[in-house]
């Protein structure tokens, strides 16, 4: 199952991309994280928490533009054709 | 008659509308009757950062969708405000220079108290809710995403 990834800021320096379609077998957010970090080492201490267990909190999950909410952002759904943004704190100009 | 279109607020890559674009269309707005003073913020490259680091120049990234979505969602409700008549924010994205200009906000307003407290509204909530980052680009070669 294909999803896209769409990089912002930090993401795209590391990445030199603006978005990534990723194959995912297990249709969660979870798989798709570990396999950003398994390819970009510098994601691991962006998208994680200290002790590496879940998801930062200075993360916001967006998918195809809506925000998702909740403390177990990590076990949800995705969709085929799925457009996953993970975004750092804003700074407006 | 004037003929200049009403502008969106948004996004736009740098340079790509002038203030001057902007306050046209909001003498534009059919209800500039009403206004009795046009207010303006622009947000510019500064040359040193927070920290105090000698910046050299500095990136906009942006997430236009979501960007475009907030700031329209800022507008409307500051024009809901007793005395606001328009109210417009046009964020640039790209790669800019000292003294750049990176945001603009313009405020219509009946009276100039409301649009004081608009335009000082407007820019809290565009710095701390658009989906927008800047990079600091430091003259010692380092750089550093604003969070």
């Amino acid at each position: 199952m294909l999803v896209e990834v769409l990089y912002f800021a930090e993401f795209k320096d590391i990445t030199k991309k603006d978005t990534e379609k990723f194959d995912l077998s297990s249709k969660n957010l979870k798989e798709l994280i570990d396999l950003l970090i398994k390819k970009y080492d510098p994601m691991l201490e962006l998208l994680l928490d200290k002790k590496n267990e879940s998801l930062s909190n200075n993360i916001s999950v967006i998918v195809n533009n809506k925000p998702i909410h909740g403390q177990d952002v990590l076990s949800i759904f995705l969709n085929e054709g799925d457009k996953i943004a993970l975004l750092l704190p804003v700074s407006g100009g | 008659m004037n003929e200049t279109k009403e502008l969106r607020s948004g996004i736009y890559n740098k340079g790509e509308i002038t203030l001057d674009e902007i306050i046209k269309s909001v003498k534009n707005n059919p209800k500039i009757k009403n206004v009795g003073s046009i207010h303006v913020f622009t947000g510019i490259v500064r040359e040193s950062s927070k920290e105090g680091k000698q910046v050299k120049s500095m990136k906009i990234d942006s997430f236009d969708d979501m960007a475009n979505i907030t700031i329209d969602d800022i507008c409307e409700s500051l024009k809901k405000k007793n005395g606001i008549i328009d109210v417009k924010i046009v964020h640039f994205k790209g790669d800019f220079s000292l003294s750049d200009d990176l945001v603009y906000v313009v405020v219509g307003s009946a009276h100039r108290e409301e649009g004081f407290d608009a335009i000082k509204n407007a820019v809290d909530l565009y710095k701390k809710k658009i989906a927008v980052w800047k990079r600091e680009d430091f003259i010692d070669g380092t750089s550093k995403w604003i969070h």
